[in-house]
């Protein structure tokens, strides 16, 4: 029954534990400028819509 | 949209319980089967609980709601006038209080890239929050948005890993609906840059490609530069530097013949970091310094090409021009205000300041104790792997080998860690 017992707290620490580190998955910095990911407005936008 | 869904959403947005709408009209479970679209309720009884959530059922005006909703969609893809979009927010808002809308849900999802749009991010959050509740009653078209809009907020949030899976959710939506071309190259295009972001170089030159063919065709110039950009990016990681700087050209061009100036200065700092990560800093510090001079740039970019500047002329023992740089760097870092993000560039700036003056000490203790751990903390592998060895040959020039061999082997397991990702 401990050894049940043990064997649960362990799993759920373990799964805490993961989706935790899930959560602060955040981005690797790396060298180069990306372009945004919304468009930005053009003074010059050609566009046929 | 069904009326149990549109009860549902209006009474979550109002805050109040099934009980407390409920009270007097029907029972709370015939409430909850309303809303669950269980059960098909009579006309007096949508009435009522309509009248107590204060909507008109009135749908007149709907194909009205319609058409200004579509015209706003439309302001948040182009990401036009701000104040346009903040005005005809809150017509929207007003008009959909009162009314029962067909457009109400689409709406609503669409106020997630609304406050994005607009920086406000924890309203991006709540909202995506309490659409959460009813994103069980989505077709497909909403779920569209909401997948890729949830995207965007992660993106934002520099969680790109999430920011894939919201992305591909989305895409497979796309077997389902119909959308105009622009729509799937503006996903495509931020899936692109994602994968870039990720490091997964292949796919983001796969997606550029496929989104670069259908901005072509739109005359949208700008997307088309943006995702040569990209392209430039992807062929340099894999050392296909003249295809690097090829699409780095194209995408200056498009930017020149648009007059506009963000793609020109973007691409000049990433020629800059292509000519430095292949040791031509003569190169490298022409196109740093033509972002540096340019005061129309925002600070955070004008700050991170000076910070490279500096970089190339201590590399290539040019400690004159090196001094005279670190000296506007400092200006430009006090004129930004305080920011975390600017932290980087303070230690960088700091850290060169101690080097060049040969000030032992403080520069060992700096790299040491406060900037690489800060790196590490941050995961900024690339700088990580310049300071520590910086760091390591500091050290071996001061005779102290056994700890130089540390931060070279730093160094060493940092940049294997990066070639694994």
């Amino acid at each position: 029954m401990k050894k049940f017992i043990a064997s649960v707290a362990l799993g759920t620490l373990l799964l805490a534990g993961a989706l935790y580190a899930q959560e602060e998955q955040k981005d690797v910095a790396i060298g180069e400028v990306h372009p945004p990911i919304f468009q930005k407005m053009s003074t010059f936008s050609v566009s046929l819509y | 949209m069904e009326i149990g869904s549109f009860i549902k959403l209006q009474r979550v947005k109002k805050g109040m319980t099934q009980e407390e709408l409920a009270n007097g009209i029907v029972s709370m479970s015939y409430l909850s089967k309303i809303e669950n679209l269980r059960t098909e309720a009579s006309p007096e009884v949508i009435s009522l609980l309509c009248t107590r959530l204060g909507i008109d059922l009135n749908s007149e005006n709907d194909i009205t709601i319609k058409e200004k909703c579509e015209q706003w969609y439309s302001m948040l893809f182009d990401v036009s006038d701000k104040e346009e979009i903040i005005e005809m927010y809150n017509e929207l808002s007003e008009l959909l209080a009162m009314t029962r809308s067909d457009s109400l849900m689409m709406f609503e999802i669409h106020k997630i890239r609304y406050f994005l749009i607009l920086g406000q991010i924890e309203n991006a959050l709540e909202q995506i929050n309490s659409l959460n509740e009813v994103s069980g009653t989505f077709d497909n078209l909403h779920q569209y948005y909401w997948y890729k809009f949830k995207g965007n907020y992660a993106s934002t949030n520099s969680e790109s890993n999430q920011a894939l899976k919201m992305y591909k959710l989305a895409e497979e939506k796309l077997k389902q609906i119909h959308l105009p071309e622009e729509e799937i190259a503006d996903l495509q295009y931020i899936m692109a840059i994602t994968h870039s972001i990720l490091l997964n170089t292949l796919e983001a030159i796969e997606y550029s490609n496929k989104a670069i063919d259908i901005f072509q065709k739109a005359y949208n110039f700008i997307r088309c530069a943006q995702c040569h950009i990209v392209l430039g990016i992807s062929f340099r990681r894999i050392k296909m530097y003249d295809k690097s700087i090829k699409h780095y050209n194209l995408a200056r061009h498009l930017g020149e013949l648009n007059k506009n100036n963000h793609i020109i200065q973007l691409t000049n700092q990433n020629l800059g970091y292509l000519y430095a990560s292949i040791g031509d800093s003569k190169e490298a510090i022409k196109y740093f310094i033509k972002v540096v001079d340019d005061q129309e740039v925002n600070i955070d970019e004008r700050l991170s090409a000076i910070t490279n500047l500096i970089k190339e002329y201590y590399k290539i023992h040019k400690l004159d021009e090196a001094k005279d740089v670190l000296v506007k760097a400092k200006q430009l870092l006090n004129s930004s205000g305080k920011d975390v993000s600017n932290k980087l560039y303070e230690y960088t700036i700091l850290t060169y300041t101690y080097a060049i003056k040969k000030q032992d000490d403080l520069f060992i203790s700096l790299v040491m104790d406060e900037f690489i751990p800060y790196l590490q903390k941050r995961k900024d592998y690339a700088n990580l792997i310049v300071f520590s060895n910086m760091l390591g040959k500091y050290l071996e020039g001061l005779g102290r080998y056994k700890d130089s061999v540390k931060y070279y082997k730093l160094a060493n397991l940092t940049y294997e860690e990066v070639v694994n990702l």
